[in-house]
């Protein structure tokens, strides 16, 4: 997968990159309007990540240009501007996703496979991590081909995990991914825990194995064994 | 005190000093005047009677006016004095000057009283007496329609003009827009309140932008600081005592970030910047806000009991309905006792959200104040009831905190 970074903070375009680069994604950068312009020109990606505020040009005039050329670039706009004018401006030029200034890395990587998702597995709509087998189409969700009910936050969860496979997962990236920004819950993790200790239960009850490490004081890990 | 009585007061206070003044003057002025006639015209009928006396004619005398009496022989005297006279047709004392005289005329001796009578020129006091209370009493009248017409006539400028000025409001962002009149005080301070609300607006306005523009500022710093923090509590070459510090860090970062967040969101309310507006049913928000907190509210033991059988709706932007139902009703799960309650109801035009609680609050009336927390150790922003407050504000919606038979209620009653 190859993917187009368009952020001007060269600190912040280097993070993305790197946790981006673990999920072998092929990531190319662009620090400016030119630059960005002329490589969504030259070369085709499958996902462009574009910040708004650029040194000689806005992001939201890039989307344009890229949808105009008809490629099949999934686009995610990153803001610091949470401006809801930005986003729907965004969304209605035909970008996929609209992502506030400051996110976590995780949710970003999870909404950019969300995206693949959506764009290229038509069809295939699976999701396979060893024996779990997550069907995208019908939201089920199989253990060594048997059937494992989860609520609709313990999908979400287990999604989320394996989408940032091998990466501590914070319990405050997990809280947003889960209930979303405006959410005045962050001192109170409890019930993350109660979620998570819920979809260890019913992973392992199907004869699964314990993916899920806690990370003392931090978080958790989807690890891969 | 209003001003035009202010000013009549004072106007009045003069006018009754200067109108006394005026009657004491004129009483004085004239009594010397009459009694110089009285006195004259009793000399000139002294010198008269004098005058027939040395001729030997006939001098008629009149009691009281004028008597003549030979008296053995004296020496000339002649002086004025007082006296009363019975007045037998009136059956009364009158009061009346009179001119004593000793003299020698023809080897006789005369005692010649003459007198006038002083009554008239005591008609004379009243008469200017009630002269002056009847101008003080026009005078009275006179200022009472004076007024009237004035406060009518003159003042309703000003009147008006307050009465824009007092509804003058720096959310509504509006420059005042003042009458003009023909009085050069009321156009000057015109002139001053319209330079200093529209300094206050642009002020205002600037000072919004700029917690606007600040708050966004720092989001970029934020992500940096945030991204590789994550990247380093990813890493795994680093030693668990430095990772401590640096999952203290995050966390800190985290609140921050979230403090942030809420300012910007706050602001943005405040700027208007959540429109369109549309009309929503709140009762969908609600369900899906419970429904997503139905973990938390069971991990909490907390009984959870709704009335939404009435649709309640509400023209909002669908963003800040749901911030608005979210802050409170995570207030409720928060603040609430262990295996306590909540009540969401809908009555008419009212949403009820309450909770369990020992004591009321101690402080209700910051309770919607930014950054208030009842309790000090609490890790919570402060932000969320502020929020609801501004949200609540800008739709016209009266919100109300009581505590009743152990319950925190929180009501809103939407404009209908």
């Amino acid at each position: 997968m190859k993917l187009l970074l368009i952020e001007d903070e060269p600190d912040l375009l280097l993070e993305i990159k790197n946790y981006l680069i673990v999920e072998r994604f092929l990531c190319e950068t662009a620090t400016n309007y030119a630059d960005a312009d002329q490589k969504l020109a030259i070369y085709h990606y499958d996902i462009a990540v574009v910040d708004l505020t650029l040194p000689g040009g806005s992001g939201l005039k890039l989307i344009e240009t890229l949808k105009k050329q008809h490629k099949n670039t999934g686009v995610i706009i990153i803001s610091a501007k949470n401006s809801l004018a930005d986003k729907l401006k965004g969304l209605d030029l035909g970008a996929d996703d609209y992502l506030t200034k400051p996110f976590h890395l995780a949710e970003l990587n999870s909404r950019i496979k969300a995206i693949l998702r959506r764009r290229k597995y038509e069809g295939q709509n699976e999701i396979i991590h060893h024996e779990i087998l997550i069907s995208l189409d019908s939201g089920s969700v199989k253990v060594y081909n048997q059937l494992v009910t989860l609520t609709k936050k313990e999908h979400e969860l287990l999604l989320f995990f394996i989408g940032n496979k091998n990466r501590l997962l914070t319990k405050e990236s997990i809280v947003e991914h889960l209930w979303g920004d405006h959410i005045d819950m962050a001192d109170n993790f409890d019930f993350i825990y109660t979620h998570i200790n819920n979809l260890r239960k019913k992973l392992m009850k199907a004869g699964g194995n314990d993916y899920l490490k806690t990370i003392y004081g931090m978080g958790y890990k989807f690890t891969d064994i | 005190m209003k001003l035009i009585r202010k000013i009549n007061s004072q106007f009045l206070f003069v006018s009754l000093g200067m109108l006394i003044f005026v009657g004491v003057s004129l009483a004085i002025v004239l009594h010397r005047v009459i009694d110089d006639q009285i006195e004259d015209k009793m000399e000139y009928t002294y010198q008269n009677i004098k005058k027939k006396l040395n001729n030997n004619s006939p001098v008629n005398t009149l009691t009281p006016f004028v008597e003549i009496h030979i008296i053995p022989p004296a020496p000339d005297t002649l002086f004025l004095s007082e006296s009363t006279v019975f007045n037998t047709i009136e059956e009364e004392n009158e009061p009346f000057k009179q001119l004593n005289a000793t003299t020698t005329i023809h080897h006789n001796t005369y005692r010649i009283v003459i007198r006038e009578s002083k009554l008239e020129t005591d008609d004379f006091f009243e008469s200017i007496i009630s002269i002056v209370l009847l101008a003080i009493l026009l005078m009275i009248v006179a200022l009472y329609f004076t007024n009237r017409k004035i406060s009518q006539s003159v003042l309703s400028v000003f009147y008006h003009n307050l009465d824009k000025v007092k509804a003058f409001s720096l959310q509504k962002g509006q420059a005042l827009n003042l009458s003009t009149s023909d009085i050069t005080e009321f156009n000057e301070l015109n002139t001053v309140l319209v330079s200093l609300t529209n300094k206050v607006i642009s002020d205002y306005h600037t000072l919004k932008q700029f917690s606007e523009d600040a708050a966004h500022e720092l989001q970029t710093p934020l992500a940096i600081i945030r991204t590789k923090l994550e990247a380093l509590l990813n890493a795994s070459d680093i030693p668990s005592s430095h990772l401590e510090k640096i999952q203290s860090v995050y966390a800190t970062t985290h609140r921050l970030t979230r403090l942030n967040k809420d300012l910007l969101l706050l602001s943005k309310i405040e700027n208007n910047q959540f429109e369109p507006k549309e009309v929503i049913s709140l009762v969908p928000f609600i369900e899906k806000k419970v429904e997503e907190w139905h973990e938390m509210i069971a991990l909490h033991q907390i009984t959870l009991s709704t009335r939404l059988e009435t649709p309640l709706t509400v023209k909002m932007h669908p963003n800040l309905a749901e911030i608005l139902v979210s802050n409170v009703l995570s207030n409720a799960i928060r603040h609430n006792l262990p295996q306590g309650q909540i009540t969401i109801s809908i009555n008419g035009n009212t949403l009820s959200i309450s909770n369990s609680g020992e004591h009321p609050i101690e402080n209700p009336d910051a309770i919607f104040n930014r950054f208030h927390k009842e309790n000090p150790s609490q890790k919570s922003i402060g932000l969320g009831l502020a929020i609801v407050k501004k949200i609540s504000e800008t739709h016209q919606i009266q919100v109300n905190y009581s505590f009743e038979e152990r319950r925190h209620i929180f009501t809103f009653q939407f404009p209908l």
